[in-house]
């Protein structure tokens, strides 16, 4: 797959940028719900289990920047693990996401954040998202030990849910605006995004409470 | 009898198989119903009260142009070897469900039980729990008796298509097995997905010989093959096809033999041709390839049917297997 990342219209006003991002995960943590989030505003309930990989595109505009997302959402399951290469290798961005009721899916993380060090583009922007932050009676990773360990790592990181769409948009804003804009490259035309801007800056980022 | 697929932009009546109807497949389904009692009546006189052995050849004619429903529940068992199987284990699936699993195998069961089928009325609403209760029973069987496969993600489709056609638990789970045992390539199901990445291998070698077109097409935009038919063959094409098109791929399946999913692979691609021309950037053309599920041509099975082999021309069975051989090295295997 070719990298496409930035390029300049002639008329110089809005500069348009497109990124490859991959969802990793292990299996029902919520990747296709994080992106039906994203793109389509919904949410379903019982979300189809993904085999193989899903492609959706999504815009969004940022100051004077659109930013086109080309996601692939992959499937979590162990044995899909090896096709997983396929869709990371020249990501410019990667959402590792974990349940916070499920340890587990935790473990799962570091090791997909690990792989992605190792084997991804070394100018990777890796975000955690701990996700289904609604269900907080559940809560089995503490939001301080994930902040520590996404620190430590210099990785993005947020609570997000895709039910209540809590730092949904806010997640993958936060990746554009750290995405390096400047690059040469090939990108498409002036296509108008949804706006992202946040309006409350208190629900940027972090834990949800 | 009215059956439905799944197909988006649905009106509200549902089927037999419990997918919402689209306009398009009442359309269709107004026409089909003539064609399906004709081939009822054919199958009773020719097939189901000869007692004559049929040769291989008339019965594939039959089958190609589709089992029809009420037959197919028994008849699928019967020609796949199924049934002989199960002869050997005549208590076996009953024994087998009371065995206790592994917990691994369990927990990734349940995660996908609820993830199957959504939108179809059997899995959710009142049925759910019956419904439920026999997939998870078909999968943990499944996973313990086949403990070097487990579970597979997308298994979870196929045993629900099974289960909406057929309606037994352990018939499905016979038909499963012998998909795993005897019809699909070796290994199908491993976990180093090997046998998979050696189908898509040859998917893109014989798109590139029979439709060299659209073959450098996707070559040109540096297209790998499992990025789009992953799905196709991990669910042998269930919850990509409309249930009803997917069942005439599993009366092929069950009666020739794993030959059909790359012909059907190759009727996918052929299919979507003109759009995938007109694709000019990598994400047009991978997005493509999603249209493959709301394609009206696909719900008409007949149709696609006939589409299917004659897209792929002749395939004979050796020169399958020494492409496959051929891919097999291509791919790394030792």
């Amino acid at each position: 797959m070719a990298n496409r990342t930035a390029s300049r219209p002639a008329n110089g006003q809005n500069k348009i940028c497109q990124f490859k991002l991959v969802l990793l995960g292990e299996s029902a943590v919520g990747k296709s719900s994080l992106v039906l989030r994203f793109v389509k505003g919904q949410f379903h309930e019982f979300q189809e289990s993904t085999i193989g990989a899903a492609f959706l595109t999504q815009t969004v505009c940022l100051d004077d920047t659109t930013v086109k997302f080309e996601i692939w959402d992959t499937a979590g399951q162990e044995r899909y693990h090896s096709l997983a290469p396929m869709y990371y290798r020249g990501a410019q961005a990667a959402i590792v996401v974990y349940d916070i009721t499920n340890q587990d899916t935790f473990s799962r993380a570091k090791t997909w954040v690990k792989e992605l060090q190792r084997q991804a583009s070394p100018n990777i922007v890796i975000a955690l998202a701990g996700n289904k932050c609604d269900l907080s009676n559940k809560r089995m990773v503490e939001c301080e030990e994930a902040q520590a360990y996404a620190e430590e790592n210099s990785l993005l990181f947020m609570e997000t849910s895709a039910k209540t769409a809590m730092n949904v948009n806010d997640i993958f804003l936060a990746i554009a605006k750290k995405l390096p804009k400047n690059d040469g490259g090939s990108g498409g035309n002036g296509s108008s995004g949804v706006s992202l801007e946040r309006t409350d800056p208190s629900s940027g980022g972090g834990c949800c409470k | 009898m009215i059956f439905s697929f799944r197909f988006k932009g649905m009106t509200n009546i549902d089927d037999n198989y419990g997918f919402a109807c689209s306009k398009d497949f009442q359309d269709f389904y107004e026409e089909y119903k003539t064609v399906l009692a004709k081939r009822q009546g054919r199958w009773e006189t020719n097939i189901l009260n000869d007692d004559k052995a049929k040769s291989e050849k008339i019965l594939k004619r039959f089958v190609r142009k589709g089992i029809p429903p009420e037959i197919r529940k028994e008849y699928w068992l019967k020609i796949s070897g199924a049934e002989d199987q199960q002869k050997e284990h005549p208590n076996g699936y009953s024994t087998w469900k009371q065995e206790e699993k592994d917990s691994k195998l369990q927990i990734e069961v349940d995660k996908d039980l609820e993830r199957t089928y959504p939108e179809n009325k059997y899995f959710r609403n009142g049925n759910q729990e019956e419904f439920l209760g026999k997939l998870k029973n078909v999968l943990l069987v499944l996973g313990h008796r086949n403990p070097d496969i487990g579970y597979c993600q997308g298994f979870n489709f196929v045993a629900a298509n099974l289960l909406l056609t057929v309606g037994d638990e352990e018939k499905v789970y016979w038909l499963m097995q012998c998909l795993i045992d005897k019809i699909l390539p070796k290994d199908y199901y491993a976990k180093d997905m090997l046998a998979l990445q050696v189908e898509q291998q040859v998917l893109s070698t014989l798109v590139l010989k029979k439709m060299p077109k659209i073959g450098k097409h996707l070559q040109r935009f540096d297209i790998n093959y499992a990025l789009f038919s992953t799905k196709w063959f991990i669910c042998l094409f269930c919850d990509v096809l409309p249930i009803e098109t997917a069942n005439r791929v599993f009366d092929c399946l069950f009666n020739e033999g794993n030959k059909i999913l790359v012909r059907v692979g190759l009727a996918l691609v052929k299919l979507l041709g003109p759009d995938l021309l007109k694709a000019d950037s990598f994400p047009d053309v991978i997005s493509q390839f999603k249209k493959v599920e709301d394609d009206k041509r696909s719900l008409n099975c007949h149709e696609f049917m006939i589409a299917v082999f004659k897209d792929s021309g002749s395939l004979s069975k050796k020169d399958l297997e020494k492409l496959r051989l051929e891919c097999l090295k291509t791919v790394g295997g030792s």
